[in-house]
C-alpha cells in the first residue's frame, strides 16, 4: 500500500517554474552534451546544463541556471536557480523549481530549448523553454522595414541595483586594425554611447552624454565608404569626420575628436 | 532477562513502521517545502507555459498594430487623428481593451480568454539589462488558468531604419556641383518617424518629476533646444542631425547601389523636380492646395492633421516638406539647423525644398524628432 501511494504521488504533473516565462535570451548551453544525448554521467556532479537570462520588472536581467546532477540508481537530481547576472551559475542561487529520481535527462538546442526528464519509474516528461524571437542580424536585412528592438515580454519580480556605465568610459573597444576587442557593453551606457571615428567601419565608443562633433568630444563621422579610400588615417587627414566650426578635428591615437 | 518476541509483538511493530511510513509520505506530500508546486486553483503550469508563449504574438499584434482592432475614431480622437497615432502607444493600449473584453489566444484546439484593465505604466530603465531604455508596462490575465503576468511593451516601433547608403546633404547653388556627400555604412540607424508628440512630453516630464498636463496628446511638442537633447537623451536617444533628416528624404536615383558615385539632390521626398511639384504650380495667385498636395506636405491653408503616414518617404519617415518647423542638430553648419519649410508657408515658398534650412531663433521652442544609433 505505502508503495502504490508512493507511486501515486510521484505521478504528480511536473510543473514549469513562472520564472522562465520571462526568459529573455538563451546565454550558454553545456558544450560537452550531444543535442538528446541521455545524461547519466559524471556521477554526483552538478553540471550546468544551460544558462538564460530573465527580464524583470525595472527592465535589468536576472539569470536562472538550469543544474542537473546525475547519479546512480536514477536518484539524478535536476534543478532551476535563478539569481543575479554578475554572479557564476557555479554558486548557489533561489531554487525555483527542483525534481529528483531521475534516471536521467537530455536536451535540445532548438529555438525553443527542450528538456526531456526519463522518470525512475520509466516515464517521460519535457519542457520547452521558449526564447523571445529575436530580430534577424541587422546587417541581414537592408531595408527600411528593418527592426530594432525587443517585442513584447513577460516579466519577473526581481529587480537589480547594478549601476549603469558613466560617461566617458570606453563601452566599445576597436583596435587600430578595426578588430572589434571584446563585447560592446554601450546599451549599459547612462544615457547614450558615440563613436569615436578612426577610419574603420565600426569605430570605438564611448558613453556620453553629449553630442557629438561638439568640443570637447568624439567628431561625427562623415562616413567610410563615400570617398572610396581604402586607407583613413587620422594622422593624414581627418576627411572622414566633421567637427562643428567651434572646435578642430585633432587626433587621439587614430581618434578623431572635437577640441 | 531475554525478550521473546511473539506473533502479535512482530505485527504491532509492522503496524507502527507502517502509520509512520505514510503519515511521512502525507507530510511529504501535502505539506512541501517552498518549492515550484501548484497552488489551489491553478491549471497544469505546464499549459500555462505553453498557452502564454502561444499568446506573445497576439499581444505583439495587439500592441503594434491595434488598428487591426480599432481605429483613432473608436477611441475617441479628432477625424484628423491617425491610426498610427495609437501604436505603441498607451492610449491605444488603453482603448483597445475598453472596447474588447477579451481576446482569445488559441493553443492545442483551444481557445483561451486573455484580458487586460489596460493600464499601462511608463518605464525607464535604470540598470544594465533589456536593450531598450523605456517602455511601458502592462498585466495580462487569463482567468481560466488563474494566471496574472507583467507584461514589457516597447516604444520603438516608431523608429525606421536608415539603410547604409552614401547620402548628399543641404542644398547646392550649381546642381553640377556633387556638394556635402556622406555615409552610414558600418552605422545603424533608426530615425523617429513622427515627431516627438505631447504625449512623449508627458511622460518624460512625469518621469523627471516635473509636472506636464496634455488633453491632445498627439500634437507636436514643442521644446527648447536644450530640453531637446535632455528628452531624446532619456530614451537612449539623440537629437536628429540634419544631414540625417535629408538622407530619410531623399530618394536614392538606384535603390540597388548602396554606395554610387553619383548622387541626385531631389527638391521633394515624392518628385524629384520642383517644376512637377505642387508648389510650382502654387506660384499662380489663384492656386489652393488640394486635399491630396495637404497629404504630401501640409501647408499655409490646408488643414492639420497628425500622425498620418501620407507624406512618408522611400524610408519610411513622414513630414518631409511642409507640416512644423522642426529643429536639428547639425554639426556640418550650426547655424543651418531650422526646417522653415511649415503651414506657415505658403506653397509657393522657396523654403518649400529637400535641404533648405535657416537659422532657429534663440529661446524659441520648436518640434523635434531623435534619432538612435545601436551599436
Amino acid at each position: 500500500m505505502i508503495t502504490l501511494l508512493f507511486i501515486l504521488f510521484s505521478l504528480k504533473s511536473f510543473s514549469f517554474p513562472d520564472e522562465l516565462h520571462a526568459v529573455y535570451e538563451r546565454l550558454e548551453v553545456h558544450e560537452f552534451y550531444k543535442d538528446n544525448e541521455l545524461i547519466t554521467k559524471p556521477l554526483d556532479a552538478w553540471q550546468i546544463i544551460a544558462r538564460f537570462s530573465l527580464s524583470n520588472k525595472d527592465l535589468s536581467l536576472g539569470q536562472a541556471c538550469i543544474k542537473y546532477r546525475p547519479s546512480k540508481d536514477a536518484n539524478g537530481l535536476f534543478r532551476v536557480e535563478v539569481m543575479s547576472m554578475q554572479e557564476s551559475c557555479m554558486n548557489e542561487g533561489r531554487v525555483v523549481y527542483e525534481l529528483g529520481s531521475l534516471f536521467g535527462i537530455q536536451f535540445e538546442r532548438s529555438a525553443d530549448f527542450k528538456i526531456i526528464f526519463s522518470h525512475k519509474n520509466y516515464t517521460t516528461s519535457s519542457w520547452i523553454i521558449t526564447v523571445p524571437q529575436k530580430k534577424k542580424q541587422l546587417s541581414l536585412l537592408e531595408t527600411p522595414d528593418k527592426f530594432w528592438g525587443e517585442s513584447a515580454l513577460y516579466l519577473n519580480e526581481d529587480s537589480s541595483e547594478e549601476e549603469l556605465l558613466k560617461d566617458g568610459v570606453k563601452c566599445l573597444n576597436v583596435s587600430d586594425d578595426c578588430q572589434q576587442v571584446g563585447q560592446s557593453t554601450c546599451h549599459l551606457c547612462a544615457n547614450i554611447s558615440l563613436e569615436a571615428p578612426n577610419g574603420c567601419l565600426v569605430g570605438p565608443r564611448y558613453c556620453s552624454s553629449s553630442e557629438c562633433g561638439t568640443k570637447g568630444n568624439p567628431a561625427c563621422r562623415r562616413g567610410v565608404k563615400f570617398q572610396k579610400k581604402r586607407v583613413l588615417d587620422c594622422r593624414t587627414e581627418t576627411s572622414f569626420a566633421i567637427c562643428a566650426e567651434d572646435s578642430t578635428p585633432t587626433c587621439r591615437g587614430q581618434e578623431v575628436w572635437c577640441l | 532477562m531475554k525478550r521473546d518476541l511473539t506473533y502479535s509483538s512482530i505485527t504491532k511493530i509492522y503496524l507502527f513502521l507502517g502509520i509512520v511510513s505514510v503519515a511521512g509520505i502525507f507530510l511529504l506530500f501535502f505539506f512541501p517545502k517552498d518549492s515550484s508546486l501548484p497552488e489551489e486553483g491553478r491549471e497544469n503550469r505546464d499549459l500555462i507555459n505553453q498557452v502564454l508563449s502561444a499568446a506573445r504574438p497576439t499581444i505583439n499584434n495587439l500592441w503594434f498594430t491595434p488598428s487591426l482592432y480599432i481605429t483613432s475614431q473608436d477611441c475617441g480622437l479628432p477625424s484628423n487623428v491617425g491610426d498610427a497615432f495609437l501604436e505603441c502607444r498607451p492610449e491605444g493600449w488603453r482603448c483597445l481593451w475598453s472596447k474588447e473584453e477579451v481576446v482569445e489566444v488559441e493553443y492545442g484546439g483551444k481557445k483561451f480568454k486573455m484580458k487586460s484593465t489596460g493600464n499601462v505604466s511608463f518605464v525607464r530603465r535604470n540598470s544594465p539589462g533589456l536593450h531598450s531604455k523605456t517602455g511601458y508596462i502592462t498585466e495580462i490575465e487569463f482567468p481560466d488558468l488563474a494566471i496574472k503576468k507583467k507584461v514589457f511593451l516597447p516604444n520603438t516601433c516608431h523608429e525606421v531604419f536608415l539603410p547604409q547608403r552614401t547620402y548628399a546633404y543641404g542644398e547646392v547653388n550649381d546642381p553640377r556641383d556633387m556638394g556635402f556627400i556622406w555615409d552610414n555604412a558600418g552605422k545603424n540607424i533608426f530615425i523617429d518617424k513622427f515627431y516627438v508628440s505631447e504625449g512623449d512630453l508627458r511622460e518624460w516630464k512625469n518621469a523627471i518629476g516635473e509636472e506636464f498636463k496634455t488633453e491632445t496628446p498627439w500634437l507636436p511638442a514643442k521644446l527648447l533646444e536644450n530640453e531637446q537633447v535632455k528628452f531624446c537623451q532619456f530614451h537612449g536617444k539623440e537629437r536628429l542631425m540634419a544631414h540625417l533628416f535629408d538622407a530619410s528624404q531623399m530618394t536614392p536615383l538606384d535603390i540597388k547601389v548602396a554606395h554610387p558615385d553619383l548622387v541626385m539632390r531631389p527638391d521633394s521626398p515624392w518628385q524629384r523636380d520642383y517644376s512637377r511639384t505642387f508648389f510650382a504650380k502654387a506660384k499662380d495667385e489663384t492656386f489652393t492646395p488640394s486635399e491630396e498636395d495637404c497629404h504630401l506636405a501640409q501647408v499655409y491653408g490646408c488643414p492639420e492633421t497628425y500622425f498620418m503616414t501620407d507624406s512618408v518617404s522611400w524610408s519610411g519617415v513622414a513630414f518631409g516638406l511642409g507640416f512644423e518647423e522642426e529643429l536639428y542638430f547639425n554639426p556640418i553648419d550650426l547655424r543651418l539647423n531650422l526646417k522653415k519649410s511649415s503651414k506657415f508657408e505658403r506653397a509657393s515658398s522657396s523654403w518649400h525644398k529637400l535641404g533648405k534650412r535657416t537659422s532657429s531663433k534663440e529661446d524659441k521652442a520648436y518640434a523635434f524628432r531623435c534619432f538612435r544609433e545601436v551599436p
